[in-house]
């Protein structure tokens, strides 16, 4: 029993974060019909932009402020200087977003040195408290409520909030938002901000939990949030959510419960669950948007 | 009239594949000739650039045969190169040297040593394999959906890959690939290769999946069934790709699990967004320039001397000049050099 909760927290908390990092995926791909390679590469950037400001002495609430703020800045800057300049096709787009990729890798690698630099953690991230047999630490609480935090505002906001109607009726509709006095640019740029501070969230939760940066650590992240924009449904944030939650759960899980000789295939296990998924749904598990191959 | 024009489609009649396929063929052996004749004016100096070249236009005319008939793009590609380079190697390494690097390899593997091309194709089949196997699932899927699952399949692959032990010496280096990749090799592999990815591309079975990349809904309303349409090109681009990695095993000689990321096969992917995904003809002289701009900015990399100034090394300098040549050109020529065309000689009345 406590084992079963104790691997749910930890989903939970797995989850989250990942739902977190597909969220801010889905939402310039339902906009802006942009994939965005670029993403975990985007959130690798603001994390060295988070060492640079811990190492002239930022204390780490500023820290955490500053963090979708950067994000913001960054993601603005990179659709005004490329996405926004591209032919809307969501290969172009890919592609275009898989040489963004490439280039911010290789000018971490530049500037930064394929060397790991060390991330800086508040102390207490550190602690935890044990209740009957369930391990619970401060870092994995301060995921899960962060994340939820994000999701909910967002969730709200999307609903309830004149620029979160818009976002929804873009993405409904382009001509038709347009026609009713929508801009399509400030739309954009509104969901590519919004994706950005998302970034800059996740650089915290997940630097501060993995501990070190280096240059080529953004594919990883790239990899799980389109696997979990896959699994949920491209364009759907329910989805994301809901496939963030159900690949945390499952990465967890078969960490858990995996014979110890089919431990190296963990990853590939993995990926064959998302293709069993995908071949019976192909929109994902919470997916309307069923895309054109274009 | 010009004696070449831009066609999407081969002319009618007998002979119209022959002719249409006929420039396409033409730009593989000149190139190819070109190639062999720098290496014997330069003594071989720039042998390892022109070998690279080769083997990088087989993969991309090898991806090209799927993403520019099905509209599909793949990142997994490599994977087919990795199951055609393992095959081989396992195939042709001399028998004394692979009882002492493979001892477990099982079927009696170790007593076997294969002639390269043999084992070439081979390695071929086996990628093709791999495609037949996959197929069915991942040809359902489209647009982006396709591409990260084409992902996973390089995962799923590499990861095998690194685990088969006995076969594969994990994620150690397999090394003892006799270098058996010549010049007239490669340049029969290319021109095969174009052969092949030119007769699908204008028969019936390219069109079919030509007709579903290029518009999903009306190709199904005009009866095409847009998964299996797919199917036979991904089965020659894997062929073709398995080909590419069983050249590259025996040029290289040694190669892990590592050298089939998705990082290789950028420049495969550039390769064939710049020349035009539907040409093959834009494919094989993207393929020639990118392999010049390559070595050009490698050697900026390691710091070089120009007229007296050092320049200061710059790591990764090739990799970002990569991935700025791939926004800079799907920015102002989104379709790449020749788009969807392939140039055709016309014959005069």
């Amino acid at each position: 029993m406590t084992t079963l909760l104790q691997t749910l927290l930890d989903g939970l908390s797995v989850g989250a974060t990942y739902a977190l990092l597909a969220l801010g995926l889905t939402i310039p791909f339902s906009v802006l019909r942009l994939v965005n390679f670029a993403y975990g590469d985007m959130v690798v950037w603001i994390a060295y932009g988070l060492v640079g400001l811990a190492a002239v002495g930022t204390p780490w609430w500023a820290l955490i402020i500053a963090a979708p703020i950067i994000g913001a800045i960054q993601a603005l800057l990179l659709s005004e200087l490329v996405f926004t300049r591209l032919p809307s096709s969501v290969l172009t787009l890919l592609l275009s977003s898989f040489g963004l990729s490439l280039c911010l890798q290789a000018l971490a690698t530049l500037f930064f040195s394929e060397q790991p630099k060390v991330f800086p953690r508040a102390d207490f991230l550190a602690w935890g408290v044990e209740i009957s047999g369930v391990y619970l630490s401060a870092q994995a609480v301060i995921n899960t409520i962060f994340a939820l935090l994000v999701v909910v505002v967002l969730s709200w906001s999307m609903r309830h909030t004149d620029f979160g109607i818009a976002i929804r009726a873009s993405t409904e509709s382009p001509e038709v938002a347009r026609l009713m006095g929508i801009s399509r640019t400030s739309v954009v740029r509104l969901a590519m901000a919004i994706s950005g501070a998302i970034a800059g969230v996740v650089a915290v939760l997940w630097f501060a939990n993995v501990g070190t940066i280096s240059p080529r650590a953004g594919f990883n992240l790239t990899l799980i949030a389109f696997i979990v924009l896959v699994l949920g449904g491209l364009g759907s944030s329910s989805g994301a959510i809901i496939g963030g939650l159900i690949f945390g759960m499952a990465q967890v899980i078969l960490a858990n419960t995996l014979p110890s000789d089919w431990v190296p295939y963990q990853e590939g296990l993995i990926f064959a669950l998302v293709i069993a998924v995908l071949v019976f749904r192909p929109g994902g598990v919470g997916g309307r948007l069923v895309e054109q191959s274009k | 009239m010009s004696a070449l024009s831009l066609e999407y489609d081969a002319p009618p009649g007998r002979f119209g594949i022959l002719r249409a396929g006929a420039v396409p063929l033409v730009v593989a052996l000149v190139l190819g000739l070109a190639a062999v004749a720098v290496d014997a004016a330069s003594g071989g100096s720039y042998r390892n650039i022109l070998v690279v070249f080769f083997i990088n236009a087989v993969l991309a005319v090898g991806l090209q045969a799927f993403v520019g008939l099905t509209g599909v793009m793949s990142f997994g590609h490599i994977a087919f190169m990795a199951v055609g380079a393992y095959t081989t190697g396992v195939l042709t390494v001399p028998a004394a040297a692979k009882s002492a690097l493979l001892p477990d390899l099982p079927f009696g593997l170790v007593n076997v040593e294969l002639p390269f091309i043999l084992g070439a194709a081979i390695g071929a089949v086996a990628a093709t394999a791999l495609a037949l196997l996959v197929g069915p699932i991942l040809m359902r899927l489209s647009g982006a959906a396709a591409s990260a699952a084409s992902i996973g399949l390089l995962v799923i692959v590499t990861e095998l890959i690194s685990n088969a032990a006995s076969i594969t010496r994990g994620t150690q280096t397999f090394s003892g690939v006799p270098k058996s990749t010549t010049f007239p090799l490669l340049i029969a592999v290319l021109v095969l290769a174009v052969a092949c990815s030119a007769w699908m591309r204008f028969s019936r079975v390219g069109l079919r999946a030509r007709t579903s990349g290029d518009d999903e809904l009306s190709a199904q309303a005009s009866g095409v069934y847009v998964t299996s349409s797919r199917i036979p090109p991904y089965l020659l681009s894997a062929a073709i790709s398995g080909l590419g990695g069983a050249l590259f095993a025996g040029f290289i000689g040694a190669f892990s699990p590592n050298s089939f990321s998705l990082a290789r096969g950028v420049i495969v992917i550039v390769v064939v967004v710049l020349g035009g995904t539907g040409s093959i003809t834009g494919v094989l002289l993207a393929a020639a320039a990118i392999s010049v701009f390559g070595e050009l900015t490698r050697q900026l990399e390691g710091g070089m001397q120009i007229f007296g100034l050092v320049t200061p090394a710059l790591p990764s300098l090739s990799e970002l000049a990569l991935g700025l040549v791939l926004i800079l050109v799907l920015m102002f020529r989104p379709s790449g050099f020749l788009g969807a065309a392939e140039p055709q000689f016309n014959v005069p009345k």
